[in-house]
């Protein structure tokens, strides 16, 4: 199976001040065949959401190399990528629809088939009742939702999901893990970014474990052997 | 593009702050009728010169501070992560930010116009299309300033620097001709080479300004209006390129 | 994917370079088509050097304010010619005519009020030596006739300041010959009918009586010969003509 995404000793250092330099990662080797459901742990500032940006080319790595369906991040690229967020900010000022239309627009799609699809969506993230509220009047747990609607709006082939299980509510969190199954059933790539060990042992073929800017697991998840422990073990206290 | 535009535009109009400005210009305009002690040539000047005057103010505010709301914003809230995980370019990304801008002003511009035209014609009786050359080249500059004010947003840390330095750029723009007269002055041919160039370098807006002449009754040709619309388009282009440019290394 | 990056890198600097050097080589003759166009006066005696910082800091800033400015200042002059505060008038005056060079009325109302108000207050004013009180006077009327001369520069296309410099000469120095020069120049331009009826009257006071008759005949003509005064003017002139005048 080819790699959706390769990292090739990647290192990514952030510059805060003139003088200031803070790690990112360090020297991250990892490779996510196309059809994985591919997990990325670890503890608060570890690394993950730097993967994640290095991915979709909101930053560019200081040494080694980052490839995304064989080639480097970019524009054209992200036609196949879908995105959900960790900070759940969107243009407050549109309804749902409106933000739906939106990004489908940049997409590509328009007209029946965009309107389609986002009735479709929004069958799915449950949110037809409220198509049309302000999103300032929406809840955490329904700009989750819609979060979800916005990344599977074009279909993509590698959806990309940080903390997609955070203020969704049993039946939120019942109807997120139908979605992945089903993503997965379609033979979609996944890479699912989560504090929740559970959730990620639920639905991970492979997990990379990220402390301190390093990966130090990276495997098949076993049922044997929970994530929990393996965890435990590789990733140091806290000072 | 068309998207970011559009949701751009629909971003600004939404906004109550352009709310506020329009019934600050009327309220303004509405005042004016107090002053029945003047001559009615005086009245009319006095009422020409207040409505170019806010117009100019309303556009020159709305251009510095819409680019710094809207992009700050996008940038704070992060909503610009989801909108660049989508197939969009960054270089399009800020020409479509700035065209969406340039929509909001052009409507804001539109209706002070509008309403500027019907005050005359209540006042006078006939309607004076020659206000409208004004507008146009008061647009013109401001589409600059919007283009000088994303530059900053880009570039800067904070809103007030952003600010700041747009508005700096402006006043430095209104006195490109006294920077001339001084270079002139300059005995230092090094000091006069090194000046000159900077001043080259900044917007000369001195030349978009003509609602003095037209309160006066000077013709405006439409000749002069092209060449204006030209260095305008010319500048704007230098401006959202060098945006474009930088925003595509930028590390977000 | 990276070539194209460099690429697209490289035209948009050159983009950058290409449009600023066209603004650059375009930005210093703005000034120039602006002056020929007639959008702006020059300015041949106000310099940098000789405007006052603040009054060249604030006439810059405010552009696109200037008119609202020059307006508000304008209506206070109006309050404080009503309070007689006439010695505060005149900084207003320059102040505005600084802002906006071709607002008329105040360069015609600043020097009427030099010439006339401010020159008969000195003329009476106790403060003043008596035999000190006539030069202060004439100096009031020179100072006005010096404004509207100034106001010349920025306003040499329109009859206004013409005639008010024609009228100050012929009725407060009792100078028809001077009177008739600028006189002349008003008639030369889109002017109001009292221009040529002043410019006539000039003529006759200073004994050119041939020229004065063709400006009552014109506008005696131009009345369809229902002009009263014109008529008994032609009648005076007729007169002098004849007794070879």
């Amino acid at each position: 199976m080819p790699n959706a995404i390769e990292f090739d000793q990647v290192t990514k250092t952030y510059r805060p001040g003139f003088f200031r330099r803070q790690p990112g990662v360090r020297d991250v080797t990892i490779a996510i065949p196309e059809g994985m459901t591919y997990g990325l742990l670890g503890p608060n500032g570890s690394g993950k959401t730097t993967i994640i940006k290095l991915i979709l080319g909101l930053i560019t790595p200081d040494a080694g190399a980052v490839r995304l369906f064989g080639g480097t991040p970019c524009a054209a690229l992200m036609a196949r990528v879908g995105y959900l967020p960790e900070l759940l900010y969107y243009h407050d000022f549109l309804s749902p629809e409106e933000i739906l239309r939106f990004y489908g627009n940049l997409y590509g799609l328009s007209g029946a088939a965009l309107t389609g699809r986002i009735d479709e969506v929004l069958a799915l993230a449950g949110l037809e009742t409220c198509r049309r509220r302000r999103l300032k009047t929406f809840s955490k747990g329904m700009l989750q939702r819609l979060g979800i609607a916005q990344a599977v709006i074009s279909d993509p082939d590698l959806l990309i999901l940080d903390e997609p299980t955070m203020g969704l509510d049993p039946l939120g969190l019942r109807d997120f893990f139908r979605l992945v199954g089903r993503m997965k059933e379609r033979g979609k790539t996944i890479v699912f970014s989560s504090h929740h060990l559970t959730y990620a042992q639920q639905v991970c073929d492979s997990v990379a474990i990220v402390d301190r800017g390093s990966v130090v697991y990276a495997g098949r998840v076993a049922a044997g052997r929970p994530l929990d422990d393996i965890f435990a073990e590789k990733v140091s206290e806290l000072p | 593009m068309r998207a970011i535009a559009y949701y751009t535009f629909l971003e600004c109009v939404r906004n109550r702050v352009l709310l506020s400005v329009a019934v600050f210009f009327v309220v303004g305009v509405a005042s004016l009728s107090f002053f029945r002690y003047l001559t009615p040539a005086e009245e009319l000047k006095l009422l020409k010169d207040f409505c170019f005057g806010a117009i100019n103010f309303i556009g020159i505010v709305t251009a510095i501070f819409l680019p710094v709301v809207v992009i700050s914003r996008e940038m704070e809230k992060l909503t610009i992560y989801v909108v660049l995980s989508k197939p969009v370019g960054r270089g399009t990304f800020i020409c479509a930010k700035y065209a969406g801008i340039m929509m909001a002003m052009a409507a804001v511009m539109a209706s002070m116009g509008a309403l500027f035209l019907c005050i005359i014609y209540l006042r006078q009786g006939t309607f004076d299309p020659v206000i409208l050359k004004s507008i146009a080249l008061l647009l013109c500059k401001f589409s600059i300033m919007s283009a000088i004010s994303i530059c900053c947003v880009l570039m800067t840390t904070t809103h007030m620097l952003a600010a700041m330095i747009s508005f700096s750029v402006y006043i430095l723009g209104n006195l490109v001709d006294y920077l001339y007269e001084l270079i002139a002055r300059l005995d230092a041919a090094f000091s006069q080479a090194v000046l000159s160039v900077a001043v080259k370098l900044l917007p000369n807006l001195s030349g978009f300004d003509v609602s003095d002449a037209i309160v006066v009754g000077t013709a405006v040709g439409w000749g002069y209006i092209a060449k204006m619309a030209a260095y305008a388009a010319l500048y704007t282009a230098a401006v959202i390129a060098l945006s474009a440019l930088y925003f595509r290394k930028k590390q977000l | 994917m990276r070539r194209e990056g460099s690429l697209v890198n490289a035209l948009l600097l050159f983009m950058t370079v290409a449009c600023l050097a066209c603004c650059a080589a375009m930005s210093r003759g703005i000034r120039e088509v602006r002056c020929v166009t007639g959008l702006i006066s020059p300015m041949p005696k106000m310099t940098l050097v000789e405007v006052p910082l603040d009054q060249f800091a604030g006439a810059a800033l405010m552009t696109g304010f200037r008119g609202i400015v020059a307006d508000l200042l304008w209506l206070e002059c109006d309050e404080l010619w009503h309070r007689g505060e006439w010695h505060k008038l005149l900084p207003y005056y320059y102040f505005i005519t600084r802002l906006q060079p071709r607002f008329v009325t105040v360069w015609a109302i600043g020097a009427w009020h030099m010439a006339y108000n401010v020159s008969h207050r000195v003329s009476v004013d106790a403060e003043i030596p008596n035999a000190e009180r006539p030069l202060e006077s004439a100096r009031w009327v020179d100072r006005g006739i010096a404004f509207l001369k100034e106001g010349l520069a920025y306003n040499a296309d329109r009859f206004d300041l013409y005639f008010e410099l024609g009228w100050t000469y012929y009725n407060k120095v009792n100078d028809s010959r001077e009177a008739a020069i600028y006189l002349e120049k008003a008639a030369a331009r889109p002017h109001p009918p009292v221009v040529d009826r002043l410019l006539a009257h000039a003529y006759q006071a200073c004994g050119k009586y041939r020229e004065a008759y063709a400006i009552w005949e014109r506008i005696e003509r131009e009345a369809g010969g229902k002009d009263g005064p014109a008529r008994r003017f032609m009648h005076e002139l007729k007169t002098y003509l004849s007794e070879g005048k």
